[in-house]
């Protein structure tokens, strides 16, 4: 973008909006095509984040310090055959590490029983939303390794050579990864899913 | 707990979103970075436009 053009407040679709397009313009100090790409990632990024975190709101917090430090990064993102999003899930990735050191204790099952991740769905469904706060517990017990591959697998639905692509593994070590990290999933969300059953006996 | 299960579970957590407020105020907090990273990167005949024009590049386009 040439200096003193006008900067465009919106983005169509097509050529113009593809990922590539949007960060070149956004390097080139186009605050709406930034604006487009925070758009298009933002609930990918917070679903990450929620289960690096467990709870909406620090998901919400460390959503908004990956886009920030994306948005201060862009200048040295460089293509070569890796998509913008993998860009943001490291950053998010980093990010998460970055604030679990700061943390004091690591969250515990009850504190994520008694928040849930959204009100909305309690409403509609308190036995779901029961089941997607011990399944957020039982995720953030999992290794990084294990936990990217199955929210890019599972929960976004990426296919297993694209996970290969963004992680820089190959499409049979991801499958192999997803095997193990599913088989650690299931035994935390059993452990997880023991300890809130032991504490609604309590109470 | 099987598998299916447990995948289902999973897909089901596609569904989350953020939510409205908290978007609202990351993209107030994008459209300050942004504003500094202009001023850092020297930018500042940036700066002259109004304010309303930078924030609308972040605002929901829904």
């Amino acid at each position: 973008m040439a200096v003193g053009r006008a900067r465009p407040v919106d983005l169509t679709g097509g050529e113009a909006g593809t990922d590539e397009a949007l960060v070149r313009a956004a390097k080139s100090g186009d605050a709406s095509a930034f604006g487009e790409l925070y758009e298009r990632y933002r609930d990918a990024i917070y679903r990450y984040c929620l289960s690096r975190t467990g709870t909406a709101h620090d998901a919400e917090d460390l959503t908004s310090d990956v886009f920030v430090k994306a948005l201060h990064s862009i200048d040295s993102y460089q293509e070569r055959g890796l998509p913008f999003v993998a860009f943001l899930y490291r950053i998010a990735r980093n990010a998460a590490i970055d604030r679990a050191r700061t943390m004091k204790q690591p969250l515990s099952v009850d504190e994520l029983v008694t928040e849930p991740s959204s009100k909305q769905n309690v409403e509609a469904d308190a036995s779901l939303a029961v089941d997607s706060s011990i399944l957020l517990a039982a995720l953030t017990k999992l290794k990084t390794e294990h936990r990217d591959v199955i929210v890019m697998r599972f929960i976004e639905g990426y296919s297993a050579l694209e996970v290969a692509a963004a992680l820089g593994k190959t499409e049979g070590a991801v499958r192999t990864l997803q095997h193990r990290a599913l088989e650690r999933l299931r035994k935390e969300f059993d452990d997880a899913e023991r300890d809130a059953a032991r504490k609604v006996r309590r109470s | 707990m099987n598998d299916d299960r447990l995948v289902r579970m999973l897909a089901a957590l596609r569904t989350e979103r953020m939510e409205r407020t908290a978007d609202q105020k990351l993209r107030a907090r994008l459209e300050n970075a942004w504003t500094v990273r202009e001023t850092q990167s020297g930018l500042g005949w940036r700066l002259r436009r109004p304010l309303a024009t930078s924030a609308s590049s972040f605002a929901r386009r829904s």
